[in-house]
C-alpha cells in the first residue's frame, strides 16, 4: 500500500502524458475501410458472425449522422485514426514477469500492480487495442467466475459471447456505437454465475500510447441471477499532436436479483475525444450502480445509462466531472423506467476552471406502466473563475402520474464565508479553495475504492495546480 | 412597445396576442398578465420578447387554461444594471388539451435577477412541455436565476416534459433550479378521508391548493381562483 501511496504522490501530469516508444505491428495504418474490419476480424480468428456483425455496423456508421446536441466534433476526422494496432508480440501474458520491460514501466507508472497485490482479484490492463495482462484468482475461476479479455472470451466462449454481445447498446444506436461494432478490439468480459457473490473488485485498465490511436474496447458484464460483483477501470492516454479518440462501449446485464457496481476514472489526454458509450438492462430487483469520474480529454460525451427492465429494480448513478482549459465534459446519467416499482437516483457533482466548460446532460424518461416509480436527481456545479462555464440540461419525460420525482440543481462558486472561514484557521487562500473543492467532491470520492479515491484526489489536485491555484 | 423611462404599466394580453416585442426603459414598471382560457378547440400561439434596461422591473404571469393545442414562448433579455423578472406560469390540462411553453431568459446586465416559476397539473390524456432555461452571461456578475418547474399528475394517460435548463458562463452568481412530478400523495388522501372528505373531493382540495401559493399574491386573484375553480370542478 505504502507503494501505491508513493506513486500517487510522485504522479503528475506529465507521467500520464508521456508516452513509451513501442514497436508497433507493421499492419497499423490509418483510415477506415472495409478491408480494415475484415483484416481485424482476420487476425483475431473470429467467427463468422462477428465478422458479419462489424461489416453491418461499418454500413451502420457510414450512414448514421454526427450527434445533433453537445460539443463540437468537427476536429475529429475519421480518415486521419488508426483503428487497430497491437503492441509487440504479447497476448495475455498471465504472469507478469512475461510482460515485456517498456510496457511493464507504464503499468508500474499507473500503479497496477501494487493496487493488485493488495487488492485485486485480477488486473486485465489493455495497452492499444491488445490485452496484456489478466490474471484472476484461482478462488474465482473455480467458482467458474469468467473475467477475460474480450478477444479471449469471444474464442473460449462464443456462444455466450453471442448471445449479449452489442444486444444492449446496439450498432443503430448512435454513430459512435457503429464505429464501435466495426473496429472494436480488446477489452473485458466478465461472467459471474448464478448466486455468486464476488466480492473483491475486478479491474482493468486501458491506455493509449499511440498518435491518432484509436481505443475502442468492448466491456460486456453480465451478472446473474442472485450474484453480485463489483468492477473498476481507469482509462489514460499519452499526449500527442494529433487527436486521438476513445470510442469504448460498455454493457452490463443485471439479472433478477443481482447486485453489480462499475466504476471508473476516465483520464485520457486532453486531445482525445472520449465519445463513450455505457449502459445497463436491470432485471427484477436487480441494483445497478455507477460511479465515474471524468478529468482528462479534450472532449467527453458520456453518459451512462440504467434502462430498469424488471419490477423493484434500482439504479444508483454517482459521477465527478471536471473541466479544465479547453475542455469540454459532457457528461450526465440516463435512466429509463420501464417497470413498475422502480427507483433511480442520481449524484453528479461538476468543476469548472480556466475557461472549461461542465455539462450535466441528462434524461430521465418514465415509460408509460411504471407505476410506483420514484427517481431523485440532484446536480451541483462549481465554477471556479468568472471565464469558466457550467450548463445543466435536464430533459424529464414522464407518461406515467404514480411517480415521484424530484430534481435539484445549483451552481455558483465558492463561497466567501467558507473562505473565510478557513482562511481564518490559517490556511492560505489556495490551500483554502483545495479543502473547499475536497469537500464539495467527497459524496462521490467516497464510494470510491481506496486506492481509486486517492489517485482522484491527487489528479483533481493536479488539476488546480496547472493553474496555479494551489501552492 | 415602449414602457417609458419610470413609468409604471399594467397590461393584459388575451389569447389572440400574436407576436409582441416589449422594451422596458430604465427603472419602468411592467406587470404582465395573458390568459390563455379560450374554447377547448382552438389553436393559438403567443410569442413575447421583452428587453429590460437598468433597473426595469417585470412581473408577469401566464395562465394557460383554456385551447386545444397552445403555445406560449418568453423570451426575456435583462440588459440593464440591476433589472428583474419574476414569471410565473401556470397550466391546468384536461381532456386532450396540449400546452407548449418556452421560456428562455437571458441575463446580461450586472446584479440582476431572474425568478421563473411554472406549476400545473394535467389531467385527462392532456400533455404538457415546459422547456425552461436561465442563461447568465459573463457580463452578468453577481446575477441571481432561480428556476423551479412542479407539476402534479392526476391521470395515468397525462404525460409531461420539463426541461429545466441553466447555462451559466461565470462563477459570481447564483443559480438554482428544482423540478418534481408527482400524484396526489396517498397520506394526503388518506388523511381527507379519516375526515370524512371523499376521494373526489379531497383530490380538488388537492389541485387547488397545489396552484393556490403561485397566484396568491397577485391582483386579480379573484378572478384567477374562478377559472381554476372551473377547471377544477370539470375534473
Amino acid at each position: 500500500m505504502t507503494a501505491t501511496l508513493n506513486y500517487i504522490k510522485d504522479l503528475n501530469r506529465e507521467t500520464l502524458d508521456k508516452a513509451n516508444s513501442t514497436h508497433y505491428m507493421k499492419g497499423a495504418r490509418k483510415g477506415l475501410s472495409r478491408e480494415l474490419v475484415e483484416y481485424i476480424s482476420k487476425e483475431k480468428n473470429e467467427p463468422r458472425w462477428m465478422l458479419e456483425h462489424r461489416l453491418k455496423s461499418l454500413e451502420v456508421f457510414l450512414k448514421k449522422p454526427m450527434p445533433s446536441f453537445g460539443p463540437d466534433l468537427s476536429g475529429l476526422d475519421f480518415d486521419d485514426i488508426i483503428y487497430y494496432a497491437k503492441p509487440g508480440e504479447v497476448t495475455n501474458a498471465h504472469s507478469w514477469d512475461q510482460v515485456p520491460e517498456d510496457i511493464k514501466r507504464t503499468f508500474e507508472r499507473l500503479g497496477i500492480p501494487e493496487a493488485e497485490r493488495k487488492y485485486l482479484a485480477g488486473a486485465g490492463a489493455q495497452y492499444e487495442s491488445k490485452n496484456v495482462y489478466h490474471r484472476l484468482k484461482e478462488k474465482w475461476s473455480k467458482v467458474n467466475v469468467i473475467f477475460e479479455d474480450m478477444d479471449t472470451a469471444l474464442q473460449l466462449y462464443p456462444e455466450l459471447v453471442q448471445q449479449y454481445f452489442m444486444k444492449c447498446v446496439t450498432m443503430h444506436d448512435h454513430k459512435f456505437a457503429a464505429l464501435h461494432g466495426a473496429v472494436w478490439s480488446g477489452g473485458t468480459f466478465i461472467y459471474i454465475p448464478a448466486g455468486v457473490n464476488v466480492n473483491q473488485p475486478l479491474q482493468a485498465y486501458f491506455r493509449m500510447n499511440a498518435s491518432s490511436m484509436g481505443q475502442f474496447e468492448h466491456t460486456l458484464i453480465i451478472v446473474e441471477k442472485g450474484a453480485q460483483g463489483n468492477y473498476i477501470e481507469g482509462c489514460s492516454a499519452a499526449k500527442y499532436e494529433t487527436p486521438s479518440i476513445h470510442a469504448g462501449l460498455v454493457e452490463i446485464f443485471v439479472k433478477e436479483d443481482a447486485r453489480f457496481r462499475y466504476s471508473s476514472v476516465e483520464n485520457w489526454s486532453r486531445n482525445t475525444y472520449n465519445l463513450n458509450t455505457k449502459r445497463a438492462i436491470v432485471e427484477k430487483n436487480g441494483v445497478m450502480e455507477w460511479i465515474g469520474g471524468n478529468m482528462g480529454s479534450g472532449c467527453t460525451m458520456l453518459y451512462p445509462c440504467s434502462v430498469l427492465r424488471g419490477e423493484g429494480s434500482s439504479a444508483d448513478h454517482l459521477g465527478i466531472a471536471f473541466a479544465n482549459t479547453n475542455q469540454i465534459q459532457d457528461t450526465g446519467a440516463k435512466v429509463i423506467h420501464v417497470a413498475p416499482n422502480t427507483t433511480s437516483k442520481v449524484v453528479m457533482k461538476s468543476l469548472s476552471k480556466n475557461g472549461g466548460k461542465a455539462v450535466y446532460r441528462g434524461l430521465l424518461n418514465i415509460l408509460k406502466g411504471a407505476k410506483g416509480a420514484k427517481s431523485q436527481i440532484k446536480c451541483d456545479a462549481l465554477i471556479l473563475d468568472d471565464h469558466s462555464v457550467s450548463d445543466t440540461v435536464p430533459d424529464m419525460k414522464i407518461a406515467e402520474n404514480d411517480v415521484s420525482i424530484g430534481h435539484e440543481a445549483s451552481v455558483g462558486k465558492i463561497s466567501e464565508e467558507q473562505l473565510f472561514y478557513a482562511m481564518s484557521r490559517g490556511l492560505c487562500e489556495d490551500e483554502a479553495t483545495a479543502l473547499i473543492v475536497n469537500g464539495f467532491i467527497e459524496p462521490i470520492v467516497k464510494a470510491m475504492p481506496l486506492e481509486y479515491a486517492v489517485e482522484m484526489n491527487r489528479l483533481i489536485e493536479l488539476e488546480m495546480e496547472s493553474a496555479g491555484a494551489v501552492g | 412597445m415602449i414602457i417609458p423611462r419610470h413609468s409604471t404599466k399594467e397590461l393584459i394580453l388575451k389569447h389572440d396576442a400574436g407576436v409582441m416585442e416589449i422594451r422596458q426603459e430604465p427603472f419602468s414598471k411592467l406587470r404582465l398578465m395573458y390568459f390563455q382560457n379560450g374554447s377547448t378547440s382552438n389553436e393559438n400561439s403567443v410569442e413575447l420578447r421583452i428587453i429590460l434596461d437598468e433597473g426595469a422591473d417585470l412581473n408577469c404571469f401566464f395562465g394557460m387554461l383554456g385551447g386545444m393545442a397552445s403555445r406560449l414562448v418568453v423570451e426575456t433579455r435583462l440588459e440593464g444594471i440591476g433589472s428583474r423578472v419574476r414569471q410565473r406560469t401556470l397550466y391546468f390540462g384536461n381532456g386532450e388539451q396540449s400546452f407548449i411553453m418556452i421560456s428562455n431568459t437571458v441575463l446580461s446586465g450586472r446584479e440582476t435577477s431572474a425568478e421563473i416559476e411554472s406549476k400545473g397539473i394535467l389531467a385527462g390524456s392532456s400533455q404538457a412541455r415546459f422547456d425552461g432555461n436561465i442563461h447568465i452571461q459573463q457580463t452578468a456578475k453577481q446575477s441571481k436565476g432561480r428556476l423551479d418547474e412542479h407539476t402534479l399528475l392526476l391521470s395515468p394517460h397525462a404525460k409531461m416534459n420539463a426541461i429545466p435548463g441553466l447555462k451559466i458562463d461565470t462563477n459570481d452568481v447564483k443559480a438554482t433550479h428544482a423540478a418534481s412530478m408527482t400524484r396526489v400523495d396517498d397520506e394526503q388522501l388518506f388523511y381527507a378521508e379519516s375526515r370524512g372528505i371523499e376521494e373526489h373531493e379531497a383530490v380538488r382540495l388537492i389541485a387547488e391548493g397545489f396552484l393556490a401559493g403561485l397566484y396568491k399574491d397577485m391582483p386579480f386573484m379573484e378572478n384567477m381562483h374562478q377559472l381554476i375553480q372551473e377547471k377544477i370542478w370539470q375534473l
